[in-house]
């Protein structure tokens, strides 16, 4: 168990140096000096010069590179051009929100995904499945942010129960922040349930024709026990893989939820940053975003021999 | 029975799609671009099937306009990533070793930044234009297909027939284009498929975010993102572009389906 957990880890190694790779190399593509596009057009030349000399544009791009990265291992992001504030200080204040919207949206999106694809094997074929199948198919092409404008407009402007327009930082009022929250949290779970519930019905398919269901039947068990203790842990594993891919997926923002609900996240965060080319904004939001994935898939990675027990330790 | 209905839908809906572009290109029932300041937000009618938006365009022109723009740029990509993709995952599955490790580390690692914000990204390097909207999404969307191909070329490489190419003395070159390449294709025009469905949904969530095909050029993302003030006073305005999406992408998906089940046994 701990080879496999050194060997995980160490494969993550090389995925995330070429990760930083990228990240550093994105600014350089540019065209032009670097120093100006960062700046803007009309900068300050002593400013141009004063970042040319703190990052190192003269010297040669290897050791630029190694510099950056000792940069980013201690925390130093850069500072944002527009904001002046550290692109460090800026990811943690914005990944509240979208940490708290996220982290509830994909959990409910996980348990409807559980009752309704299991139900929806269980009785497959059924009236019941085609409702689930239908609404799921349904779900696939609906873009969310389609979604949320939707429910913004029944519950926002017409039925008038819900704020339209606002935010409150959620450590600051947990239920105040929850009357802005919802909506985006609803939307996220309606969007993300999808291709959850799909994944879940069909591995619960496979596990039913299973010959040790059988035999848990024959035993008499009752159907909810045969479901609950052995459809469920061992029909699991793989929507768990896809749990693991939404989340780090998300985390990195949830930009166009962010954008209809006007919520200050970190999809925001980086869309502000492309939109006023804010560089080291955007180098900071892809690093935290690819970092953040590479570890929540490293995670599910550990987790899935938990809950498939084939998977066994190579 | 109820598969066929499936596919027919998707076609039918993909078929009206390509017909309402079609139309587009003779036929628009109002000039997309031309600005009216005496019929702003004007509620659908006779005269405005879908309304009018804030500078007083038709909604309806708008809408087949856009939905010119969201296929050709569908087309556009997925011709590119696949070309690309297919080539990559040829090279990769068919020879395997150091390239297939080189090539893999270097996809895997694309694999790690969430589609959308890759392509935010390399549109920031880029400028936000059309193009700089096509070559984002077709590189974000490289890695998947580089693993869909390598995946079945593996599983090809070792069949019979590859193997007595090989023997008879063909060059690396020629055996994969005369005898792995036609037989990884049934995967790759599934995935082709629903690659067209992701990019729809992806370029109109760019365009959305404001960072897609600049305005005045329609799409609907950029026409629902221009909608988002005027919910209160023309609601209909985020209605019917998401419609257009959503019947787009359910008429791909059912066709994506169809495919797979004609051109996969593995799942029946």
């Amino acid at each position: 168990m701990i080879a496999y957990i050194l060997r995980r880890l160490l494969l993550a190694i090389p995925t995330l140096f070429i990760v930083a790779l990228m990240v550093f190399f994105l600014v350089r593509m540019i065209p032009g000096d670097p120093a100006q596009v960062m700046l803007g057009e009309g900068a300050d030349p002593a400013a141009i010069a004063a970042l040319h000399a703190e990052l190192g544009l003269d010297k040669p791009i290897y050791v630029q590179f190694a510099a950056w990265l000792g940069h980013v291992f201690s925390g130093d992001l850069g500072t944002s051009i527009t904001t002046g504030e550290p692109v460090s200080t800026l990811l943690i204040t914005r990944a509240e929100t979208t940490g708290v919207v996220v982290l509830i949206s994909v959990g409910l999106a996980t348990l409807i995904a559980i009752a309704a694809g299991t139900v929806a094997a269980w009785r497959r074929g059924s009236k019941l499945d085609l409702a689930v199948m239908s609404g799921a198919s349904l779900i696939l092409a609906v873009p969310s942010f389609w979604l949320g404008l939707l429910l913004l407009l029944v519950f926002g402007v017409w039925l008038r129960w819900l704020p339209v327009v606002g935010y409150i930082p959620f450590s600051e009022d947990p239920t105040g922040a929850l009357l802005f929250l919802i909506l985006p949290i609803v939307t996220l779970t309606i969007s993300e349930s999808g291709v959850l519930i799909r994944m879940m019905r069909s591995s619960a398919i496979d596990v039913l024709r299973l010959d040790y269901v059988t035999h848990a039947r024959a035993k008499g068990l009752s159907e909810r026990t045969v479901l609950a203790r052995h459809v469920f842990p061992n029909a699991f594993a793989p929507t768990l893989t896809l749990v693991g891919l939404t989340l780090g997926r998300l985390f990195g923002g949830i930009a166009v939820i962010e954008t209809v609900f006007t919520l200050p996240g970190l999809g925001r965060l980086m869309v502000t940053g492309v939109l006023s080319r804010d560089y080291p904004v955007v180098q900071g939001c892809l690093l935290f975003t690819a970092v953040i994935y590479v570890v929540v898939n490293l995670v599910v990675d550990l987790l899935y021999p938990l809950f498939d027990p084939r998977v066994t330790v190579e | 029975m109820k598969r066929s209905m499936h596919s027919l839908l998707g076609f039918g809906l993909v078929g009206a799609l390509l017909l309402v572009v079609l139309l587009g290109f003779v036929w628009l029932p109002y000039d997309p671009l031309a600005i009216d300041l005496d019929h702003t937000l004007a509620a659908p009618s006779l005269a405005h099937w879908l309304g009018t938006d804030e500078f007083g365009r038709d909604v309806a022109s708008r809408a087949m306009l856009g939905a010119r723009i969201s296929v050709l740029i569908a087309i556009e990509t997925v011709a590119i990533s696949v070309v690309i993709g297919t080539a990559l995952g040829l090279v990769a599955g068919f020879l395997r070793g150091w390239t297939e490790r080189v090539l893999m580390t270097f996809s895997d690692a694309l694999l790690a930044f969430p589609g959308i914000l890759l392509a935010l990204a390399l549109i920031a390097v880029m400028g936000s234009s059309r193009h700089s909207i096509v070559i984002a999404l077709a590189i974000a969307y490289l890695p998947a297909t580089i693993r869909v191909v390598r995946g079945s070329v593996i599983s090809i490489r070792e069949r019979e027939y590859v193997e007595a190419s090989k023997v008879a003395g063909d060059g690396a070159l020629y055996t994969m284009w005369r005898y792995v390449l036609p037989n990884a294709l049934p995967p790759i025009l599934v995935l082709a498929t629903s690659l067209f469905g992701w990019v729809v949904l992806s370029e109109s969530a760019l365009s959305f975010l404001g960072v897609g095909v600049p305005p005045p050029m329609p799409t609907w993302g950029n026409m629902l993102s221009s909608a988002r003030p005027y919910m209160y006073a023309a609601s209909w305005l985020s209605i019917a572009p998401g419609l257009c999406i959503v019947a787009t992408l359910l008429g791909i998906n059912m066709l994506g389906d169809a495919l797979r089940d004609r051109l996969d046994p593995r799942d029946n």
